[in-house]
C-alpha cells in the first residue's frame, strides 16, 4: 500500500435529501426536513488498493459511492481525487476526472440500453471521450470484450442475449474502456447467482493488477468484502463506525455494530447450528430523525450504563428499549390488559385502577425481570403514563438511566483502525495491532 | 402530505389551468377575423351606432385594457351578455348545463357496466374467445368516429327499423325551468305526443304521481345519445381494466393470498380488481373531459339540448361572449372532476395519502 | 424414528412458452419426514421454486405438472375423503395429484402454507395487514367448522360473487369475523411484533421489511399448517434482520413442531436451519442428504463447486496476506446457468458441460445412486459409484461444438466454445482447470 497521499479522500461528507421542500410546503410553514442518507462521512483510498463500504440497505453507502463521484451534488464536504477538490473541477479537469474515475453498477439488467448492441455500450465512452480514430475504439472494445472473458465475435449482440453474469462483465469492460485509475464497484455481484459472482469476483481481482486500478467496493456481502479488500469501512445510519484493515476487522471487530453484523451471517457449514450468535433486536432507525449521540445505541447490546449504576448488560438494553418507545410515543395505552380493561378518559385510567395498569402495562413492554430498585423507578414512570404524562415517565427515566452513548456522539478518530464508539474512547491512541501491515 | 396542503396546491393549479383557457380564448377572439361590433348588430346598421357600441363595449380601447376588464369581469363572474341573442350568457349556460350533465352520466355508467365486467372476463380469460372478442370490440370501439357511430344508430334503429324518433332528444326542458323552443322535429315524443322531460322532471313524475311514463320516456331518448358518447369510452376502460388486472394478477401478492387458501371470489374482486380501479378511476376523471368534448359532437348528431349543441350555436354566428362562457364553464368543470378525482385516489390508495 | 409426512416422486413440471418446453422440474424425488427443516438450495433458475409451488398448486398457466405423485401423510383426510375420492388414497397417504382442484385448494392454508421472498410485494397494499391475516385465519376457521365435508371446504358453498357483493351492503356477510380479526392480533403478537391491536391497523407500507416478513409468517401460521414452505424467506431481507427472521421461524418450529421446506440459494441459511437438503441443477435434485452429507461428504461435483464458490467469512486467508497471488482465490464453477428448454437439453448428465470430472459415462442421464454418509444421502452422479478415471475423461473441448442454434436469443450467447472461462489462460493451476488437466 502507498505511503503518499492517498488518491481518494473523502472529507466530512454529507449527503441530505430534503422532503417538504415545496413553495408550498413553505407557504404552510412546514420545515424542510432532511434525510440524512450520508452524514459526515471520511476516508481515504490509496493507490491500488480495494477499500470496502459495508453496510445494510439504507445505511448510505451507495449515496457514499454516487456522491464522492459527483454523479449527485454533495451537501457539503469535500473529495479530493489526486489532491483536488471533485466539486471544485470544470472543463477540461472535471472531464479528466470523469475519465480516471468510473463506476460499475448493481443491476446488470437495467444498466445497460437494451437497443445497443454490446459493441456500442462498451464504445460509448470512447466516442463520448473522443478517444483514438475508428479503427482504434473497434480494436479497443474488441480487446476489452475478451478481456472480460467475453468473446469479441459478440460484439454485435444486444444486452438481453446474455446472461446476468455476462451482463456485468459488459458493465465493467464498459468501466475499463477509458483505462480509469479508479472505479466504484457498486454492488457488482449481488445480482448474481453464487458459482457466478465467484468468476466476476476473480475477474476483478485479476484486472486490478493488471490495469492497476484502485477500487472502491459497495456491498451488503461480508464475504465478498472480506473476500475483496484490503480495508474496510463499515457505515451505519449514514456514518462510517468503523475503519480498519480487512484482517482486522475480521478477527477482531471493535465496534458493536460490526461484531453484531459479523455474527448475522449464517456460515455454510454444519457448525453452524451450534453456533452462538446475538442478534440484533429491532429495526434501523430512521434517517429522518436519526438518534441522538451514537446511531447505533438504540439496538447497541453493549449500550453503556451510567458509572453509579449497578446493572447487568441485558436489564439496562431492555431498560434503555423502553426508554425508547416511551420517547417516541409509540406505546399504545389503549389496549393495555387486552378488552377494553381500563378505560382512559382524559388521558388517564381512573387513581384506583393505577396499580393494576402499571403492572399490566410493565408485563406487556418488558420481558425481563427487574432488580427491586429498577423495578421501582420503572413503576413510578409507568404510572406517569397512567395519568397521561408522557413528559413525565421520559424525565423520570432519563434522570435515572441515561447513557453516555445518548448524550456524546462518538467520534471516529484516526490511526489504522480507528471506531467511533464510545466504548473505545481510549483506543483511538492505541497502536496498531503488529498483523497489520505498515 | 396533508389532505389541506394537497387541496390547496391542486386548486392553485386548477386556477392556472382556467386562466390559461380563458387567455387563449381570448387571444382567438382578438386575432379572428369580423369586428364584434358588425356582429352583434343587424346588418345595414350605420356607421354610427357601430361606433357606439364598439365604444360601449370597450372595443376601442388597446388589446390589453380589454383582456383585463374581460379578466376582472370573469373574476367578479360576469360572463357579460350573448350578442345573438342579447341574453345573459351565465344563464344560457346554466340552462343547458343538465342535459349535458345526463348525458355524460348516462354514457359514463353505459361505459361501466359494460367495460368492467368485459375487461375483467377478457383478463380471467386471457386468450380465449371471449378475450379476443373484447379486444376486437375495444379496437373497433376505439376507432370508430362518434359522429359516424351516431349517425349509423339512427338509421338502423331510426329509419331501417322504422322506430319513430327514438333518437331525439329535443325540446327538453331543463330543470331551470326555463323552456326553450327548439326547432320543429320532434317537439313532440312521437307517437306519444307526450313533450319529454329531464331526468329530474321524470323523477318527479314517479314520486308524485306513481308513473314511470316520463322516465321510459327519457330512457327512450337518451339510450342513442348515451350510447354512442359512451362507446369510445367503454372501449378505452374496458382495455384499462384488462391490462391493469392482468397486471395485478401477477403480483406476488396474488400468489400469496391463493397460498393462504383465500377463495378465488375473494382474490379476483376483493383484492385484485379493487386495486385494478384504482388507475382507473383515475382515467375515468381525465377523460370526464374528452368525454364533455365528445358531448358536443354527440348533441349535434342527435339534437340533444345541452352545452355542446350551444357551442356550435354560438361558433356558428360567431358568438364570442356566449362561446367563452362555455369554455370556461367547461374549463371549470374539468379541474373540478379532476380534484375530486385526486381525492377519490388518495382515500382509495394508503400509499398515496401517506405521502 | 420419524415419519414421512409428504412423499414426491418422479415430479416433473414443465412451462409451454413460446420459445418451446421449459423443462422447470425433472422428475424429482423427495422424502420429507414430520417436524423437520428440509432445505432445497439451488441458483436461479435450478427450479426450487417451481418445486415449491408444485407441492401447493400454485403452478399456473402455461405451466403444469405433467408427470408424478405427490403423497401427503393425513389420515383425517383420507378418512374424510374415502367415500369421493377413493382413487386418490394410499394408506395414510393422500395422492395430491389424483384430487380435484377445489379439495386441492382446500389444503392450502391449513395443510400446506408458504412464506415469499418479498414480504413487500407479498401483501396486498391497499388492505391493512391485520385484515390480510384475518382473511388467511378465517379461511382455517371455516375448513375446522366443518372438517369432516371437504365439500364444505371448498370455496364454491361457501363464498360466491353473490356473498362479496351483498357484503357491502350488510357488514354481517362480510368474509372475515371479528373472532378472525382478534386471532390476527394474536398471530402478530406471537411473531414478535410490538403493539399488536395498532400495527394491525396499518398498511403494509407501514412496516419495515422484516416487520412485514414477520407478519406474513403469521399469516402463513394462521391456518396452522403441517408444512411450512418458506420460499426465500429471508432474501430480500438485511443480514441482520435476516438473523432475526431465521431465529424465529427456528423457535416456532420448535414449538409448534411444523414441517418446514426451506428454499433458498443461501448456503449458511441452510447450514443453520435445516436438517436435510437437496441440492437442484436444471430442474433435478442432483444430491440429497443430511446436511453433514452434503456439505462434508459431497459426491456431486456441483454440490461441491457450489460450496466452493462462496466466499467464507473465517478461516483461510485474506488477500491481504503476503503473498495475495497465491491467497485462496474463490473455485468458481465455469460456464453459465444450463437452458432448460427442452430442445436443447440432452439426455445427458446437465452438469457435464460445467463439471471437473466430467467422462464418458455422464453422457448418459445418470439414476440416483444411494451414497456414502446417512442412509438417505443419493447422489445424481456416476462418482457415487466409481472413482473419477482420467482415462475415461471427456476433453476438454467436448461440448464445444455446440448444439445450440447461433443467433438463439435463449440461450446462453456464450457456447462453452466460444466463450473462453476467462480464468483459464490466468491462473491454470488456481482452478478448475487444474483437475481438468
Amino acid at each position: 500500500m502507498s505511503v503518499d497521499a492517498p488518491l481518494v479522500r473523502v472529507d466530512g461528507l454529507r449527503k441530505y435529501f430534503w422532503e417538504n421542500d415545496s413553495l408550498l410546503d413553505r407557504l404552510f410553514g412546514d420545515e424542510p426536513v432532511p434525510v440524512r442518507a450520508v452524514d459526515g462521512v471520511s476516508f481515504d483510498i490509496h493507490e491500488g488498493e480495494t477499500l470496502g463500504l459495508v453496510g445494510e440497505s439504507g445505511c448510505g453507502k451507495s449515496t457514499t459511492g454516487e456522491t464522492l463521484l459527483r454523479l449527485q451534488e454533495p451537501t457539503e464536504g469535500r473529495v479530493e481525487f489526486d489532491g483536488e477538490n471533485v466539486y471544485d473541477l470544470g472543463g477540461a479537469a472535471l472531464t479528466d476526472f470523469r475519465r480516471r474515475a468510473q463506476v460499475v453498477f448493481q443491476d446488470p439488467f437495467s444498466s445497460l440500453d437494451p437497443r445497443m448492441t454490446i459493441g456500442d455500450i462498451v464504445r460509448q465512452p470512447l466516442d463520448v471521450h473522443g478517444v483514438g480514430t475508428d479503427t482504434e475504439r473497434r480494436e479497443r472494445v474488441r480487446d476489452l470484450l475478451e478481456r472480460v472473458g467475453l468473446s469479441a465475435d459478440q460484439i454485435d449482440r444486444y444486452p438481453h442475449e446474455f446472461s446476468g453474469g455476462q451482463r456485468q462483465r459488459i458493465g465493467i469492460a464498459r468501466a475499463l474502456a477509458l483505462e480509469p485509475d479508479f472505479v466504484v464497484l457498486d454492488e457488482p455481484t449481488s445480482a448474481l447467482d453464487v458459482s457466478v459472482q465467484a468468476q466476476v469476483l476473480n475477474l476483478l481481482d485479476d484486472l486490478q493488477d493488471e490495469f492497476d486500478l484502485t477500487y472502491l467496493l459497495i456491498s451488503h456481502d461480508l464475504s465478498v468484502i472480506r473476500h475483496v479488500c484490503d480495508r474496510v469501512a463499515v457505515m451505519y445510519l449514514g456514518e462510517v463506525v468503523e475503519i480498519a484493515p480487512v484482517e482486522d476487522l475480521f478477527a477482531d471487530p471493535d465496534h458493536p455494530y460490526t461484531r453484531a453484523l459479523l455474527e448475522s451471517v449464517p456460515r455454510a457449514s454444519t457448525d453452524e447450528r451450534e453456533r452462538d450468535r446475538e442478534t440484533l433486536a429491532g429495526d434501523v432507525p430512521s434517517p429522518r430523525d436519526p438518534p441522538s449521540g451514537c446511531r447505533f445505541r438504540t439496538r447497541c447490546p453493549m449500550v453503556i450504563p451510567p458509572d453509579d449504576l449497578d446493572i447487568d448488560r441485558e436489564t439496562y438494553r431492555a431498560l434503555m428499549t423502553l426508554r425508547q418507545r416511551i420517547e417516541q410515543r409509540d406505546v399504545s395505552l389503549e389496549s393495555v390488559g387486552g378488552d377494553d380493561q381500563f378505560t382512559i378518559d382524559d388521558g388517564g385510567v381512573p387513581a384506583a385502577d393505577v396499580p393494576a395498569f402499571v403492572a399490566a402495562l410493565k408485563d406487556r413492554l418488558l420481558a425481563v425481570d427487574l432488580p427491586e430498585r429498577h423495578d421501582a423507578i420503572v413503576e413510578d414512570a409507568l404510572a406517569e403514563l397512567a395519568t397521561g404524562d408522557w413528559d413525565a415517565a421520559e424525565d423520570r427515566l432519563r434522570t435515572a438511566y441515561e447513557s453516555v452513548c445518548e448524550r456524546d456522539h462518538p467520534e471516529l478518530g484516526d490511526g489504522s483502525h480507528p471506531v467511533a464508539c464510545h466504548l473505545h474512547d481510549d483506543a483511538i491512541e492505541r497502536t496498531p495491532a503488529p498483523d497489520s501491515l505498515d | 402530505m396533508s389532505m389541506a396542503k394537497f387541496l390547496v396546491r391542486r386548486l392553485l393549479q386548477g386556477i392556472v389551468v382556467i386562466w390559461g383557457v380563458v387567455t387563449i380564448m381570448f387571444g382567438l377572439r382578438a386575432v379572428a377575423p369580423g369586428d364584434p361590433a358588425n356582429l352583434m348588430l343587424a346588418e345595414g346598421a350605420t356607421q354610427e351606432l357601430v361606433e357606439q357600441v364598439r365604444r360601449e363595449e370597450g372595443l376601442d380601447e388597446p388589446v390589453y385594457v380589454q383582456y383585463l376588464d374581460y379578466v376582472r369581469e370573469l373574476v367578479t363572474g360576469d360572463f357579460g351578455y350573448s350578442w345573438q341573442s342579447n341574453r345573459e350568457v351565465e344563464a344560457m349556460v346554466i340552462e343547458r348545463i343538465p342535459a349535458t350533465i345526463e348525458l355524460t352520466i348516462a354514457a359514463t355508467i353505459v361505459a361501466l357496466v359494460i367495460a368492467i365486467p368485459l375487461g375483467v372476463i377478457s383478463a380471467t380469460r386471457r386468450n380465449e374467445p371471449a378475450d379476443y372478442g373484447a379486444t376486437m370490440f375495444s379496437l373497433l370501439g376505439i376507432s370508430t368516429p362518434n359522429f359516424w357511430l351516431g349517425l349509423m344508430l339512427i338509421l338502423v334503429f331510426g329509419v331501417w327499423f322504422g322506430i319513430p324518433y327514438p333518437t331525439f332528444g329535443l325540446s327538453w326542458v331543463s330543470l331551470a325551468s326555463i323552456s326553450v323552443p327548439f326547432p320543429s322535429v320532434g317537439f313532440y315524443d312521437f307517437p306519444t305526443g307526450r313533450r319529454p322531460v329531464g331526468f329530474g322532471e321524470a323523477v318527479r313524475t314517479l314520486v308524485r304521481y306513481g308513473s314511470v311514463y316520463d322516465l321510459l320516456v327519457w330512457l327512450k331518448h337518451i339510450a342513442l345519445p348515451a350510447l354512442t358518447l359512451g362507446t369510445y369510452f367503454t372501449a378505452l376502460i374496458t382495455r384499462l381494466t384488462r391490462s391493469g388486472m392482468v397486471d395485478e394478477l401477477g403480483k406476488p401478492y396474488v400468489t400469496a393470498s391463493q397460498a393462504k387458501g383465500l377463495p378465488s371470489v375473494l382474490v379476483r374482486y376483493k383484492h385484485v380488481l379493487r386495486n385494478t380501479m384504482i388507475p382507473v378511476i383515475t382515467v375515468l376523471g381525465l377523460q370526464m373531459g374528452t368525454l364533455m368534448g365528445g358531448a358536443v359532437i354527440t348533441e349535434t348528431v342527435f339534437n340533444w339540448p345541452g352545452l355542446g349543441l350551444r357551442l356550435i350555436d354560438a361558433l356558428g354566428t360567431r358568438d364570442w361572449p356566449l362561446m367563452q362562457g362555455i369554455v370556461v364553464f367547461i374549463a371549470i368543470a374539468f379541474v373540478t372532476i379532476n380534484i375530486a378525482v385526486d381525492a377519490v385516489y388518495n382515500y382509495l390508495d394508503p400509499r398515496v395519502s401517506e405521502q | 424414528m420419524t415419519e414421512e409426512i409428504l412423499r414426491v416422486s418422479d415430479l416433473s413440471t414443465r412451462y409451454f412458452t413460446q420459445e418451446g418446453q421449459v423443462n422447470a422440474v425433472s422428475s424429482l424425488d423427495l422424502e420429507i419426514e414430520r417436524g423437520e427443516v428440509f432445505g432445497i438450495v439451488g441458483e436461479s433458475g435450478s427450479g426450487k421454486s417451481v418445486t415449491a409451488r408444485s407441492v401447493m398448486d400454485l403452478i399456473e398457466p402455461p405451466g403444469e405438472i405433467t408427470d408424478g405423485e405427490i403423497r401427503y401423510r393425513n389420515p383425517d383426510l383420507v378418512e374424510a375423503i374415502a367415500d369421493d375420492h377413493p382413487n386418490a388414497i394410499d394408506g395414510e397417504f393422500v395422492k395430491l395429484l389424483e384430487l380435484p382442484d377445489d379439495v386441492r385448494r382446500s389444503l392450502r392454508g391449513t395443510s400446506f402454507s408458504m412464506i415469499f421472498q418479498d414480504p413487500e410485494s407479498s401483501f396486498n397494499p391497499t388492505l391493512t395487514v391485520g385484515e390480510q391475516l384475518a382473511e388467511a385465519v378465517e379461511v382455517q376457521r371455516r375448513a375446522s367448522a366443518t372438517p369432516r365435508s371437504t365439500r364444505a371446504r371448498t370455496e364454491s358453498a361457501e363464498y360466491s360473487l353473490g356473498s362479496l357483493l351483498l357484503s357491502n351492503v350488510f357488514p354481517s356477510r362480510r368474509y372475515v369475523s371479528e373472532e378472525s380479526r382478534d386471532r390476527a392480533i394474536e398471530l402478530l403478537e406471537l411473531v414478535g411484533i410490538p403493539d399488536p391491536v395498532e400495527r394491525a391497523d396499518e398498511y403494509p407500507h407501514e412496516y419495515s421489511g422484516g416487520m412485514l416478513q414477520r407478519a406474513m409468517i403469521a399469516q402463513a401460521l394462521a391456518g396452522e399448517p403441517d408444512v411450512l414452505i418458506a420460499d426465500e424467506p429471508t432474501t430480500a431481507l438485511d443480514v441482520t434482520i435476516q438473523a432475526q427472521i431465521l431465529d424465529l421461524l427456528d423457535d416456532l418450529q420448535r414449538e409448534t413442531g411444523m414441517t418446514i421446506l426451506l428454499i433458498t440459494h443461501n448456503l449458511g441459511v441452510i447450514a443453520r436451519m435445516c436438517d436435510r437438503v437437496g441440492v437442484m441443477y436444471a430442474g433435478e435434485i442432483v444430491e440429497r442428504g443430511t446436511l453433514e452429507d452434503v456439505f462434508d461428504e459431497q459426491i456431486h461435483p456441483y454440490t461441491a463447486g457450489l460450496l466452493g464458490s462462496v466466499p467464507d467469512l473465517e478461516g483461510g486467508a485474506t488477500r491481504r496476506d503476503a503473498d495475495r497471488r497465491t491467497a485462496d482465490r474463490l473455485q468458481p464453477i465455469p460456464g453459465n446457468v444450463p437452458s432448460l428448454l427442452d430442445h436443447e437439453m440432452d439426455d445427458r448428465c446437465q452438469f457435464a458441460d460445467r463439471c471437473p470430472k466430467a467422462m464418458t459415462a455422464c453422457l448418459e442421464h445418470p439414476p440416483e445412486y444411494p451414497a456414502g454418509g446417512s442412509d438417505a444421502h443419493r447422489a445424481r452422479c456416476v462418482l457415487a459409484e466409481r472413482e473419477y478415471d482420467e482415462d475415461a475423461a471427456l476433453s476438454d473441448g467436448y461440448f464445444d461444438e455446440s448444439k445450440r442454434p447461433v443467433g438463439d436469443e435463449h440461450a446462453e450467447p456464450a457456447e462453452p466454445g466460444t466463450e473462453p472461462p476467462e480464468e483459464r489462460p490466468q491462473q491454470p493451476a488456481e482452478n478448475t482447470g487444474g483437475e481438468r488437466q
